[in-house]
């Protein structure tokens, strides 16, 4: 399943949040939405960092919320939450403008996914300016797409 | 060191589902472009300092949480994934130290 595929259409754009646990809420609930997590999901995305501290964001700018598969994930699926004036984790890559939430129902669904992610954030620095300044669902969607086809094909910085 | 024993690798993140898998795809490529037999396993918080590894890869955060009781001799700590430049002459410097 590609990138997109996965995405289905769940982006959230947000100006800002009050609280690096509300950004990661909003993930959440856009897959609980779609009936691909548990609620229980979505609360210990949260509690996760909670106890171990902001390791999700891991480029800059860039975090990946997600909990265990026994946690309540139902099926794979991805969410972008962009918020556009950032928000902070307490993290060396604060602040945080894209939160790319993933539930995986078991260990090895989501491996495709962590490849296309390699991809994208080696180049996390075009990938959130990109991102951060799209008013739109469908312009995000269509930026993300235009990003993966280049990454894809090996000419990303031209 | 004898080069003939694969040195073992622990690429751990809170969960180890996510992040440790992603560092794990990562240093499987760089250490296998350097000809460095290695297994490379991921584990949860919890799990990674209990293991009896050469090297834990892993962020800052859980870096520091490690650095206090982990059994592994090395701790490399990446605090941008998406660099593998970084992680990879962190990964060699550290495979470098363990031989030293």
């Amino acid at each position: 399943m590609s990138f997109l595929e996965a995405l289905n259409g769940r982006i959230r754009i947000l100006k800002r949040t009050s609280s690096w646990q509300e950004a990661v809420q909003i993930s959440g609930e856009l897959l609980a939405a779609d009936g691909l997590v548990a609620p229980s999901y979505v609360e210990r995305m949260i509690r996760t960092c909670e106890e171990l501290g902001p390791y999700i964001a891991i480029a800059p700018g860039v975090a990946i919320p997600h909990a265990r598969p026994e946690d309540g994930a139902h099926a794979f699926g991805l969410s972008l939450v962009i918020v556009q004036e950032g928000v902070r984790f307490g993290s060396h890559n604060d602040p945080v403008y894209l939160l790319i939430a993933f539930a995986t129902p078991d260990r090895s669904a989501h491996i495709d996914f962590l490849r296309q992610l390699a991809e994208l954030l080696a180049h996390a620095d075009e990938l959130v300016q990109a991102l951060r300044r799209c008013e739109s669902a469908d312009q995000a969607h269509g930026h993300l797409k235009t990003l993966l086809e280049r990454t894809a094909a090996g000419r990303f910085s031209e | 060191m004898d080069r003939k024993q694969p040195i073992r690798v622990v690429a751990a993140c809170g969960l180890g589902t996510g992040t440790a898998l992603y560092l794990k795809m990562t240093v499987e490529e760089i250490l296998k472009k350097a000809g460095i037999p290695a297994v490379v396993e991921t584990a949860d918080a919890t799990l990674a300092p209990t293991m009896n590894a050469d090297i834990i890869v892993t962020g800052p955060d859980l870096a520091e949480m490690f650095s206090r009781r982990a059994k592994a001799r090395e701790i490399v700590s990446i605090s941008n994934y998406g660099n593998k430049a970084e992680i990879q002459e962190k990964l060699l410097a550290a495979v470098q130290r363990l031989g030293g």
